[in-house]
């Protein structure tokens, strides 16, 4: 069984997915209308250098966001209001996801917090250009960037 | 004729699953690049979702229908509703340079409609919404 959009797959590899199928791809073509499985999100809670990473895997869209929404919920429930959102695993954003994030970012500046993101892929970059969302956010290329700036005064600060 | 897929959906979100898979599955049939292809499920995602959430003042169930076909270099895609009337090309832009206290996702789904899609067409047909939206293939 394969899906339109499979789980835990690096977002470079699931480019590579839709190219034709090859020998190493035996699954080929049309097994997405045989045994559809609903696109998923996976979220990830970590820790990194006493910070909380939340990195969520899939597509983070109407039928996803509001998996991510009770996650950063979660995250705010257990004391942390400065931690990193890792988008590495996030190729498709839609405006449910970034009620999600401005949600999440709201709740964040009322606590004195904030949520660096970092990783953003080349659609999501786009999407978040079109709806001015990089002013909401601190983003940076890498995790570790991401946790420094945690630590460090700055914007919001 | 153009290779096309056709779906109805109610107007409830559970149904947006289907949509996202009737829509993949189509483009994976076409082999449309993936930028190509987010762009064609955000279009379809933000309409069937303001539809849902917006066209209906009663409780009762709706049909929402959808068409993805392949012209010659360009996806097309229409959606339609028997709901309110609602044009997506006459709601003001949102405001985008306003700080996080004060910043609303209202209208933000339209607006990536608008910019990301190449064409975006709307017409009140009797009783019914039908928006049609064009995105260009890479030559």
């Amino acid at each position: 069984m394969r899906s339109g959009y499979r789980r835990r797959l690096h977002p470079r590899e699931r480019k590579l997915r839709r190219d034709p199928p090859t020998a190493n791809d035996p699954h080929g073509e049309s097994v997405v209308s045989v045994h559809p499985e609903p696109p998923s999100l996976d979220i990830n809670v970590e820790r990194h250098d006493g910070h909380v990473v939340v990195h969520p895997v899939g597509r983070l869209d109407a039928t996803n966001g509001p998996a991510l929404d009770q996650a950063l919920e979660d995250v705010f429930d257990g004391g942390a209001n400065r931690f990193v959102l890792d988008m590495s695993g996030i190729a498709y954003i839609s405006s449910l996801g970034l009620a999600v994030l401005l949600r999440g970012a709201k709740r964040a500046k009322g606590e004195g917090g904030r949520i660096s993101l970092c990783a953003l892929q080349d659609g999501v970059t786009k999407v978040f250009e079109i709806s001015g969302f990089f002013v909401l956010f601190d983003c940076f290329e890498t995790r570790a960037e991401a946790l420094a700036a945690l630590t460090s005064p700055g914007q919001g600060d | 004729m153009a290779p096309t897929q056709r779906l109805t959906l109610a107007n409830d979100p559970a149904d947006l699953v289907k949509l996202t898979l009737a829509a993949q599955a189509f483009l994976d049939e076409q082999g449309v690049p993936a930028d190509v292809g987010d762009t064609t499920q955000l279009a379809l995602e933000e309409i069937v979702t303001n539809v849902i959430k917006y066209a209906y003042d009663d409780d009762a169930p709706h049909r929402v229908e959808v068409s993805m076909a392949r012209e010659d270099g360009v996806i097309v895609l229409c959606v339609e509703d028997d709901g309110r009337p609602f044009d997506p090309l006459q709601t003001p832009p949102p405001a985008l340079d306003e700080p996080v206290e004060e910043r609303s996702i209202g209208g933000l789904g339209i607006h990536l409609v608008r910019q990301l899609v190449d064409q975006l067409s709307y017409e009140r047909v009797g009783d019914r919404n039908r928006v049609e939206m064009r995105i260009a293939l890479p030559t």
